[in-house]
Parts: C-alpha cells; sequence; structure tokens
C-alpha cells in the first residue's frame, strides 16, 4: 500500500513538475507562425471529417491475415526438426482454413474495387 | 477423440462456409438439415467418455484446455442452445430467401466454438481467445440483417461497447501477470487482493465479463442490441453468452479461491434493481426481455456469494433461465411473424387465437418469475436459500422484493394476452417453432417437478 502511494504520488507530481518546469524556463516569443497547424510539416487539405471508402479496412483485414499466418509460420519451420511429420501436418491444416478463408473473401468479390 | 465435440463443431463450420462459397444461393433446408445433423452429433460426441469410461478427464495443451465435469455441463448447454436457435431460425428467415444465408450458420458455430473454448481454459489467454472468437461473430450476426437500419445499428454499438469491455479485461489481465507472473488460474498459489493492484486486476477482469453477463454497470449496450438484432440472435445472446461469462466467473472464484463476496452481493442487488425497474416502462417486448435478462443475470449473480451451496444453484438456474429465455423468444419470434409487430399492446387477445402459445409464453414467464411449480422457482429457491446461508440475509430480500417487482411486467403481457380483446381468427404455428417451444416447456416443466435429475 505504501508503494502504491509513494508511486502514485512521484507519478503524478513528475507530470506536472515538468509542465510546470518548461512554463517557468521556456523563452515565451509567441508569433503567427507558431499558432498555424501542420501535419508533417503539411498544411492539411479539407476537412477531417471526410467520409473514406470502408474498402480499405477490407483489404487491411486480408492483409493482417497473412501476417499472422507468416508470423506462425516462422517459428514452425524452427521447431519442425524437433517435432516431425505432426507439426508439418497441422501447419497445413491452418494454411488450409486461411486458404479457404482467402478464397471465400475473392469468390465473394470483396478483392474487387468498386 | 478428447476433443471430438470440438472438432465436430470445427469440420461442420468449415464445410458450410465451404459449401456457401461453392453455391451463392444455398439451398435453406440443406443447410439447416447439416447443421442440425453436425451438432446433433457434436452434442452426442460429448458423452462418449462416459460410455467408453476411459480416463479423459484431465489437462491438455500445456493446462491450455480442460476436459472436467465443469466444462462437459457447460458444452452439453451450450450445444443444446445452437439446436435450439438453429431451430428458431428457420421460421425466422423463411419468409424471404437470402443471399449469403450460409454464412449465418457458419458464424453461429465458430461462435459456439468460441464458447466451449472460453469455458474449457484455465489460463486467462485462452479465455480471452475463446471470448473475442464469440464476441465478433456476435458482432456480425448482430448486424446480419444488412438492410435494415436498426440492426446496423446495433450491431455497431455492440462493436464499441464490446471493445471497450475487451480493452478493461486485457489491462486486468495485464495487472495480473505482472502481479503472479504467469496467466494460468490454476499456477497461482494465492493471490493478494487487498492490495491495490491486485484488487484492480480483478476488479477489470470483473466487469470484462460482467459486459457478456449484462452486469451493472456494463448493462448499457443490451436494450438496444436486443432490440436491433435478428430474434433468433437475441435468443442466442440472452443465453449463451451469459453462461459462458458465469462459467468464467465460477472458474476464475474457484481456482484463485479469492473472497469477492461483498463485492459480488452489491453487484447482484445493484443489477437486478436496475433491471426490474427499467423494464416496468418497456412498451416493446424485446426491450422488456433485454432488462429482463438484466435482472435475471442479477438474481444468478446471488449464488456467488455463497461457495457451498451457491455454484451449484448458480448452474441449475443458468439452465433453467436459458430454457425459459429461448422457449419465450420462440413464441416473440412466431408473434413479430404472425402480426408485424414487436409492440406488446399489438398481442392483444391472442390467447383466443392461439391458446397453446399463449399458455407456453405465460408458462415461461411464470417461470422468470419464480411460481412453483416451475423450474424457476427452484433455481431461485437454491439461490436465496445460499445468499441466506452464507449470511448474506438482505441480499435474499432485496432478490425476493424484486422478483415481487417483476410480476407487474411479465403479468402485463399475459394480462393483454388474455384479457383485452383483439383480432380473433385462429392461426397455425409452425412446426419447427412449435418444436422449441415444447423442447423448452418440457424442460421447464420436468426440472421444476424433478429438479434431482441434474445433480
Amino acid at each position: 500500500m505504501v508503494d502504491f502511494v509513494i508511486f502514485f504520488t512521484v507519478g503524478v507530481l513528475f507530470v506536472i513538475g515538468a509542465f510546470v518546469a518548461s512554463w517557468l524556463i521556456a523563452p515565451h516569443k509567441p508569433s503567427a507562425a507558431k499558432l498555424s497547424t501542420y501535419e508533417c510539416g503539411e498544411e492539411p487539405v479539407g476537412g477531417s471529417w471526410i467520409q473514406f471508402n470502408p474498402r480499405y479496412y477490407l483489404f487491411a483485414l486480408a492483409f493482417v491475415i497473412f501476417d499472422v499466418e507468416i508470423l506462425f509460420l516462422a517459428p514452425t519451420l524452427l521447431v519442425m526438426r524437433s517435432f516431425g511429420f505432426v507439426a508439418f501436418i497441422e501447419i497445413f491444416i491452418f494454411l488450409f482454413i486461411l486458404i479457404l478463408g482467402l478464397s471465400y473473401i475473392w469468390r465473394k468479390g470483396a478483392l474487387e474495387w468498386m | 477423440m478428447i476433443f471430438l465435440p470440438e472438432l465436430i463443431l470445427l469440420g461442420l463450420a468449415l464445410l458450410i462456409l465451404t459449401y456457401d462459397f461453392v453455391k451463392i444461393i444455398p439451398s435453406r433446408r440443406l443447410l439447416v438439415a447439416v447443421t442440425l445433423g453436425g451438432l446433433a452429433l457434436s452434442f452426442l460426441s460429448v458423452f462418449l467418455p462416459f460410455l467408453t469410461e476411459s480416463a479423459s478427464a484431465g489437462s491438455f495443451l500445456s493446462n491450455m484446455y480442460l476436459v472436467d465435469s465443469f466444462s462437459i455441463i457447460f458444452k452439453t448447454l451450450f450445444l443444446l442452445v445452437g439446436l435450439l436457435v438453429v431451430v428458431l431460425n428457420y421460421d425466422f428467415f423463411a419468409s424471404a430467401v437470402k443471399k449469403h444465408e450460409g454464412e449465418f450458420y457458419f458464424l453461429l458455430l465458430t461462435s459456439l466454438l468460441g464458447l466451449i473454448l472460453m469455458v474449457s481454459s484455465p489460463n486467462l489467454l485462452m479465455i480471452y481467445l475463446g471470448m473475442e472468437t464469440v464476441s465478433f461473430t456476435s458482432y456480425l450476426l448482430v448486424g446480419w440483417q444488412k438492410s435494415v437500419q436498426r440492426s446496423s445499428e446495433a450491431s455497431l454499438k455492440y462493436f464499441l461497447f464490446g471493445a471497450l469491455a475487451s480493452a478493461i479485461f486485457l489491462y486486468g489481465v495485464s495487472f495480473f501477470y505482472g502481479l503472479n507472473g504467469t496467466l494460468d488460474l490454476s499456477r497461482v498459489a494465492a493471490m493478494n487482493i487487498v492490495s491495490p493492484a491486485g484488487f484492480l486486476s480483478i476488479l477489470l477482469i470483473l466487469f470484462g465479463f460482467g459486459f457478456k453477463i449484462a452486469m451493472a454497470p456494463m448493462q448499457f449496450w443490451c436494450p438496444d442490441v436486443y432490440e436491433g438484432a435478428p430474434t433468433p440472435i437475441t435468443a442466442y445472446l440472452s443465453v449463451a453468452p451469459k453462461a459462458a461469462g458465469f462459467a468464467v466467473i465460477l472458474r476464475l472464484l474457484t481456482l484463485l479461491n479469492i473472497d469477492l463476496v461483498t463485492l459480488l452481493a452489491l453487484l447482484s442487488a445493484v443489477t437486478m434493481t436496475i433491471g426490474n425497474l427499467a423494464a416496468l416502462r418497456q412498451r416493446n417486448i424485446k426491450r422488456l426481455l433485454a432488462y429482463s435478462s438484466i435482472a435475471q443475470a442479477g438474481y444468478i449473480l446471488i449464488g456467488l456469494v455463497s461457495p457451498e451451496l451457491g455454484y451449484s444453484a448458480v448452474i441449475f438456474y443458468l439452465i433453467v433461465y436459458t430454457l425459459a429465455n429461448l422457449g419465450a423468444f420462440a413464441a416473440v419470434i412466431y408473434l413479430a411473424e404472425k402480426l408485424g409487430s414487436e409492440d406488446i399492446e399489438s398481442y392483444s387477445g391472442f390467447a383466443r387465437r392461439s391458446p397453446v402459445m399463449a399458455f407456453a409464453f405465460a408458462v415461461f414467464f411464470l417461470s422468470l418469475i419464480g411460481i412453483p411449480p416451475l423450474a424457476g422457482f427452484i433455481g431461485k429457491f437454491l439461490l436465496f436459500k445460499a445468499a441466506v446461508g452464507a449470511g448474506f440475509l438482505w441480499l435474499a430480500i432485496v432478490g425476493v422484493v424484486n422478483s415481487v417487482v417483476s410480476v407487474y411486467y411479465y403479468m402485463n403481457v399475459m394480462q393483454i394476452m388474455y384479457f383485452r380483446n383483439g383480432d380473433e381468427s385462429a392461426v397455425k404455428i409452425p412446426a419447427f417453432i412449435s418444436l422449441a417451444i415444447w423442447v423448452c416447456l418440457a424442460g421447464v416443466v420436468a426440472l421444476g417437478v424433478f429438479p434431482n435429475i441434474l445433480f
């Protein structure tokens, strides 16, 4: 309990302290350029509430599936020697399910840009 | 052989997906027949270990997966719910031929698999995976009627609340790992929940599951989602994930051996009071049943205060509640199809059009109230007895007062059906709906008269 209180107090004070210190020490030279908005040095074009095509998500999802596939394939390769044929069969079942999923979304037309 | 029910379920799901993939407009009859057959096979294979008497109970995959009597009870329950929901679904979508209907069964089966994974593991990581499998399929099932705006809205709301609940749960799990150095509940020697971090960890994990069981303060999603979802899915959501949530909380409490009774008693009292008071003013039957299911979750939480008597009462009440609620939703599906409305007022005089249906509806509601000789009475009796036995007399009194409050809104529906005048032409009940209703009716009455068959 005591540890917790100490950590909590120090944590809160540290954040407040940093702000107070920079406010005291930092030079104050306001100018118009400092108030202008920028994103990575670029002037934003249009509003930030524009609607964009939800199809991006479908592609992102399909991409994540295969990202995860690699994640599982790499360790399976490493232990293939010690696990033997079982690991080989199991990873193929896994791949089969993934490929079924890919062909499903393909067949349902989710990969076509409309 | 040990994983046979799960493997059959997975194989069936992939089979349905492949069929849907090959044929764009699938044959409904074939889909339903294959799904029902596969589910029945999976259901029977749960009992296979009892026939062969092989030592099949135990832990597998480095203690990631348990096969014990606890998980077997819940597997049986989920597969039964799955069978009934598929049966109900057949008549619900009968009016229109749907494209992509295979997806519906695929998602439902995957969701059932997730539920089974959730209750069969002592490891928080595996529990989380199971929970997410259930959640994501549920979000999609809720929004399955893509052209219905209310359905999409419900799906989005469910997703946003669900994502929040998952995040809360994972935050709790991260504290848990930091404190104990393991995610395996059965390997934690003694958890110190008096320390702030320990208490926070358990509280966050509990609230993560509180979302699934619609426990206050995580019950906000319930009415909107229940109203917007296709009714068979509402029926499914109101029983299956709730039972799984309770199963995981039971596992957490028994494996960690922690003392949370005061907190659980408070949550229970708040949950049932919120549910019952809000249900009083509902005009839509699905919203009414949503608040009623919140209140029922409150009653079930009572059992968690007493490890000796309460835990078995919780399991008993979950089974009883599942049957009564599925039966009530079967009646709602039928009435909505017939009357084109989910408004309680539109049920005026329905008892004269279909006495059997009105009677079944009345029996399910009476069981939810807890009137003898129905199963709901035995269930509530066991729960209140457990509370009194554990020294929580006030909780039992709150429970009884709440049950009395609930009489008003349940009885109001029956009063409208029986004592108002309306259209009097006789109607016919579709075979599948009446099958589901008879199964639930038999269960509710049998468990009320002979509760010993479960113990």
